[in-house]
């Protein structure tokens, strides 16, 4: 980008050349008003910055002269006058915008850009071509996931391509928008730096005609097919966002593949996360300051606003930390008062659980700090948290024994959520995901032993789900009542918070992932599961869940080459969604099962259609099992593996 | 059909985006507020056909807020879902029972809300 500075105060004037040109701007500067007419009409610039007062022909009267002239190129005037008549007059000549000195540089240099936005019509600050991502705010490239090394000129070349797309850039426009114009370039030093550049881009991953040429005439970037088309709508992301108006709804036109327009969409949206970014990580920082000055009941809002901001920003592991942040500040006793600067160090003559919680809130804290001032670029979109944390009921009336075990909880980096009785208990069973495992105390689940219905409806929804039951007498009595719960007996007095999560832990371990991968010891090559659905994100999270179950997973999102891939993969068991377009998963299973070498393969449905009209149809079609969406990697790891083991058990 | 949602969110990060999101994919109106009387008032004056409240908010928490909207004539047909964080003590069922449509956890990728949305609120979505 190339500015012309019009400023006769010599100190100044080098000082923003200085500041400018490190952040890969061109910069010409000239000392009087008329030296800028003649300038500016001789060169293209892309911003002009003027002086308010300046020998020869004032701030005002060139503003005024060149907008005459029809000149639009993007004005930012400079006055020593705070009045709001000077500002006035600036706009009204037809300035863009206007700066107070003394000024801030990098409030100047994040004017320059918005400047230059607006003169582009481009409202975000992130320049994208297909995989290649600039961000003039922190003067950072990157190809794919890979940071790009280049030089000064390296970046002010790729940045002019991208913002002429396809369209050729000529040498000439080359030599004057990356060289000022004291420079004298030749044309081979354009060619050595798009060699240079080509070589550097090669090396992350594009094409090697990343930069085409087109000979005689220029340099272009060539069109990429998986290039969002966000470069071409004619009004940004951010615009349609700020916008008071309703907008138009941008549903695509039906010529264009729903796919690539929901990658567009998903591409847009996470242009704009980044844009929200700079602003929102000066806040997140703030937030840490006050954080570490305030009294604990604050200090437990501001960890859950920077773990809301910061999960729906897309940055998981810092939203994370700063969830946990917020589970430790719950630990706090409500007359606990932390001390001032938690930076301080730690202070002396406090109780020692106090203690063990400022240093876990430390040991939270700086990195979380680290992880915010260290993202530039948010490269993932945000992710709904559920089912990756596990987590630990806890039924007990007891408030020292559940702050124990709250506490236990977030150090083995689960989540503890206490529940005062079992009808809370089950209430939750029906309407949210099962937990790892469930510690209740006995005298909480004994009135369950005289209501049979009940007793079977709370064992029916735990089915799986390790329960440990406190007791607080070694007796018979208790143990056989435990038993008969359908729990594992622990004395509460012998047994620490950490001894009772590590029991629950081991039982869920024992029962879940080692029985199957023991199960699956038993297979001398790895299962092939073979799973079709169109929904890419489900496959992509079922791959990632049932991974640590050793499975060999082939997933498809579109059912039209079906049959080869099913023959080239041989499966051990099937899992197929309904609603595939083209083919419904009925009709694959049909084609399966008429072939007669396929007729004991487990072919497992998954839906999101309950009905039992559909699972009959499912079941009439050869479906071997029947399971509802959302589903949890373990559970249908179980399910595969319990298909096979019964098919092996009917085997000869 | 073009639907109208209200958010009430102290954070206002949170509002940005979840408006950019539901504009973007779907093209809905959306008003926003950061507090809960602020979200009240703007429900009273623009009967918007639904409310994404968050559970906590300083001063008027997401509860107060709904039991106001509730005992008031005007507000009190308007749907509303919670939005809240699983880290929560509040739980789900107990946000159900107060009457709330829904529950949405936070974080969430906006352009995801739509549906989330037409699946609590039996809202047929053409796209």
């Amino acid at each position: 980008m190339k500015i012309l500075l019009v400023e006769d105060d010599t100190r100044l004037a080098n000082l923003v050349t200085r500041h400018l040109a490190a952040h890969h701007y061109v910069v010409d500067r000239v000392a009087d008003g008329a030296a800028g007419l003649s300038y500016s009409s001789t060169f293209d610039y892309d911003l002009l910055i003027l002086d308010l007062i300046l020998p020869q022909l004032g701030g005002i009267e060139l503003c005024q002269k060149l907008r005459a002239d029809g000149d639009a190129t993007p004005i930012l005037l400079l006055t020593s006058e705070e009045g709001s008549a000077t500002k006035i007059q600036a706009l009204d000549a037809g300035a863009d915008d206007y700066m107070v000195k003394p000024f801030d540089l990098g409030e100047l240099e994040a004017r320059i850009r918005a400047l230059l936005r607006r003169g582009q019509g481009q409202a975000s600050p992130l320049r994208m071509w297909g995989e290649l991502l600039l961000n003039p705010v922190t003067g950072e490239v990157t190809y794919g996931d890979r940071p790009l090394q280049l030089t000064s000129k390296e970046y002010k070349l790729l940045e002019l391509l991208i913002s002429h797309g396809i369209h050729v850039v000529s040498v000439e426009e080359i030599l004057e928008r990356l060289w000022s114009s004291e420079e004298f370039p030749v044309e081979s030093t354009v060619r050595s730096h798009v060699r240079r550049l080509r070589n550097k881009l090669q090396r992350a991953g594009a094409a090697p005609d990343f930069i085409s040429t087109l000979h005689g005439r220029g340099y272009y970037l060539k069109p990429s097919g998986e290039a969002p088309p966000t470069l071409n709508l004619e009004r940004s992301a951010v615009d349609r966002a700020q916008q008071a108006e309703p907008v138009p709804s941008p549903v695509p036109s039906p010529d264009i593949d729903p796919a690539l327009a929901q990658a567009a969409m998903q591409m847009q949206y996470l242009q704009f996360l980044n844009e929200t970014w700079p602003t929102a990580k000066q806040a997140c920082l703030q937030e840490i300051r006050h954080f570490e000055q305030l009294a604990s009941s604050e200090q437990r809002a501001i960890a859950h606003r920077l773990a809301g901001t910061l999960g729906m920003l897309g940055l998981a592991e810092a939203g994370q930390r700063a969830k946990s942040l917020e589970e430790i500040c719950q630990q706090i006793p409500p007359p606990a008062e932390p001390p001032e600067g938690l930076s301080e160090g730690l202070p002396e003559g406090l109780p020692e659980g106090q203690v063990d919680i400022l240093q876990k809130i430390r040991e939270q804290l700086d990195p979380l700090r680290q992880l915010i001032e260290q993202t530039t670029v948010i490269t993932t979109l945000p992710q709904c948290p559920e089912p990756t944390v596990p987590m630990v009921w806890i039924l007990s009336q007891n408030l020292e024994l559940t702050l124990d075990l709250t506490t236990a909880a977030v150090v083995h980096r689960l989540e503890g959520r206490v529940f005062e009785n079992w009808q809370a208990v089950l209430a939750s069973l029906e309407v949210e995901s099962p937990p790892q495992q469930l510690i209740a105390s006995l005298e909480s689940l004994q009135p369950l032993c005289d209501r049979p219905n009940d007793l079977k409806s709370f064992q029916v929804n735990l089915a799986g789900i390790p329960l440990l039951i406190l007791g607080q007498r070694d007796s018979l009595g208790d143990r056989l009542q435990a038993l008969r719960l359908g729990g594992t007996f622990l004395l509460q007095s012998k047994t620490s918070a950490e001894q009772m999560l590590t029991a629950g832990l081991l039982a869920a371990h024992k029962r879940t992932t080692v029985g199957i991968q023991q199960r699956l010891r038993g297979h001398p090559n790895p299962l092939k599961v073979m799973l079709v659905d169109d929904d890419s994100y489900l496959l992509q999270t079922l791959l990632q869940q049932l991974n640590p179950f050793g499975f060999n997973l082939t997933t498809l999102a579109s059912p039209q080459h079906f049959w080869e891939v099913f023959q080239s993969v041989q499966p051990d068991a099937l899992v197929l969604d309904i609603k595939i377009p083209e083919i419904n998963g009925f009709e694959l299973c049909q084609v399966v099962r008429h072939d007669p070498k396929w007729k004991r393969l487990p072919i497992l449905f998954l839906s999101t259609l309950d009905d039992p009209e559909t699972r009959q149809r499912a079941f009439a079609a050869g479906a071997d099992d029947y399971l509802f969406k959302p589903i949890l990697g373990n559970e249908l790891a179980q399910r595969i593996l319990g298909r096979l083991a019964r098919i092996a058990a009917l085997s000869p | 059909m073009c639907r109208q949602i209200l958010i009430i969110d102290d954070e206002e990060t949170i509002q940005t985006v979840v408006k950019f999101g539901l504009r973007l994919s779907v093209g809905w109106d959306m008003l926003a507020a950061s507090s809960g009387l602020a979200g009240i008032q703007l429900a009273q004056q623009h009967q918007p056909d639904a409310i994404l409240l968050d559970v906590m908010m300083p001063v008027m928490d997401g509860i107060m807020t709904f039991k106001a909207l509730q005992a008031d004539p005007t507000t009190q047909a308007i749907p509303v879902i919670f939005l809240t964080a699983k880290a929560q003590t509040v739980e789900k069922s107990q946000l159900k029972a107060l009457g709330v449509s829904g529950v949405i956890t936070k974080p969430f990728n906006s352009l995801d809300l739509p549906e989330q949305i037409a699946k609590i609120l039996h809202w047929s979505l053409s796209r």
